[in-house]
């Protein structure tokens, strides 16, 4: 199994496909759980709905691992898999959205700041999740992916389906939204 | 450069709360083996034959050329025989609304060949369709992945009357043909109801719950019913009131069986 962590993604779906074992899927899928339901969390701003939306995508890609064409990059096909299913949660959920930041996770490492310090960082979470629940579905994924992913514009692109200008101006406009809505903590 | 600061300070804020946000490891580890063991029960499911997995090839769909609209065309020619006819539905007092929402084996079929045929032209990319008397709309997306679940025809037909009696009008009345878990979203904006959100679940004994959203700036703006629907096929009624007005919406909801998906 420790050869298979030098074996790139599409290898591993190659293998998969010739033998149909379910651990080459779980090696693969280990490499990348975490940061889709980390982008995930990042769309829906919900622990359970982001825990819920990433067993759904991973159960659409075992399902759908033989339409997997290698053009893109399995990571490109994931997430954009991921960004969809997420984008398509947030419509049904539109008119009756959640309480943000009613059940937000405590900040990792929190235990270390100072009460004050620790209250004050919670607050401004709370805020920059607001902030960030004001987006519209396609700015908020294209702020995830190229800010706080770093994903590359290009790929960023190809996972969300348009062309690279329509891309800039998504996080140019988000940025300027945010910039609006954080005023205070700028 | 006010402006590149400012970029740089939105960027940070959002990388900083980024950061505060990671999953802890443990949660990590007990969703991971969750995903392991649905992977497992995905496959059990597809060897067992019970989610074919249809090799999915897609057709350039920018390549649209005449044959296309001769299939389309071809396809209205099947879709408007069986469509839903208004005049059924005008009656003084609704009572045939039950009657009107129950599809004949005809409809069904014809149904499923719009289905198939728009699916199959667009390479597999067919999100959902819709037929009324009068036309039909649809929408594709390429390169998407969809449930392995088969489309089903959900019939929605919303009348509308004012309290004092008059007769029922029709608001909205179509069938759209869509997989479980397809948000649909159809408008008609000189309608009471402008907008309507379509969503289908269903549940692991099998029945299904029917989510419509009436939206736009109608009398029933920004709200929400949820229908369940235990059997296949299944019809249910629901009478909905605001101000002086009153709906009645009829969803019946039929499983499309064989090769579309």
């Amino acid at each position: 199994m420790e050869a298979q962590e030098h074996i790139s993604d599409e290898a591993l779906i190659a293998a998969f496909r010739m033998d149909g074992m379910p651990y080459h899927l779980d090696m693969l899928f280990s490499r990348h759980i975490g940061k889709v339901r980390t982008m995930l969390y990042q769309m829906v701003l919900h622990d359970a709905d982001a825990d819920d939306l990433t067993q759904d995508v991973f159960r659409l890609v075992v399902r759908n691992i033989e339409k997997f064409s290698g053009r893109a990059a399995f990571s490109t096909w994931l997430y954009r898999v991921a960004m969809n299913r997420a984008k398509s949660f947030l419509k049904r959920r539109q008119r009756h959205p959640v309480a943000y930041g009613v059940d937000a996770p405590e900040p990792s490492g929190c235990s270390s700041l100072e009460p004050d310090l620790a209250l004050a960082t919670r607050e401004l979470d709370e805020r920059i999740t607001k902030a960030i629940s004001m987006l519209r579905p396609k700015m908020r994924a294209a702020v995830i992916l190229i800010i706080m992913q770093g994903v590359p514009l290009s790929e960023a692109a190809r996972i969300e389906g348009c062309a690279i200008p329509t891309m800039y101006w998504r996080v140019h406009e988000a940025r300027q939204q945010l910039r609006k809505l954080l005023e205070e903590e700028l | 450069m006010m402006k590149k600061k400012s970029k740089a300070a939105v960027d940070g804020l959002l990388r900083d709360w980024a950061s505060r946000q990671d999953f802890r490891a443990d949660s990590l580890s007990e969703l991971e083996n969750k995903v392991m063991r649905n992977t497992r029960e995905c496959l059990f499911e597809q060897n067992d034959g019970k989610q074919a997995a249809a090799c999915w090839h897609f057709s350039m769909w920018r390549n649209l050329s005449l044959a296309s609209v001769m299939v389309v065309a071809v396809v209205l020619v099947l879709v408007l025989p069986f469509s839903v006819q208004d005049r059924d539905i005008q009656r003084p007092d609704g009572a045939n609304v039950q009657t009107v929402a129950s599809f004949t084996p005809e409809q069904l079929a014809a149904r499923k060949v719009v289905f198939d045929e728009l699916n199959a032209l667009f390479g597999g990319a067919l999100r959902w369709v819709s037929v009324t008397e009068r036309d039909f709309q649809f929408d594709f997306e390429a390169d998407v992945v969809r449930p392995a679940t088969p489309p089903v025809v959900l019939r929605t037909v919303i009348l509308t009357r004012s309290e004092d009696g008059r007769a029922w009008e029709p608001v909205w009345n179509m069938d759209v043909i869509l997989p479980a878990d397809e948000y649909v979203t159809l408008e008609k904006p000189d309608a009471p109801i402008p907008q309507l959100g379509l969503w289908v679940h269903q549940l692991p004994d099998g029945g299904f719950v029917v989510q419509t959203d009436f939206g736009g700036a109608g009398t029933l703006a920004d709200s929400r019913m949820q229908t369940f629907l235990p059997g296949d096929p299944d019809v249910q009624m629901t009478s909905l009131h605001s101000g002086d007005t009153e709906y009645r919406v009829t969803q019946s909801l039929a499983v499309i069986a064989g090769e579309a998906s």
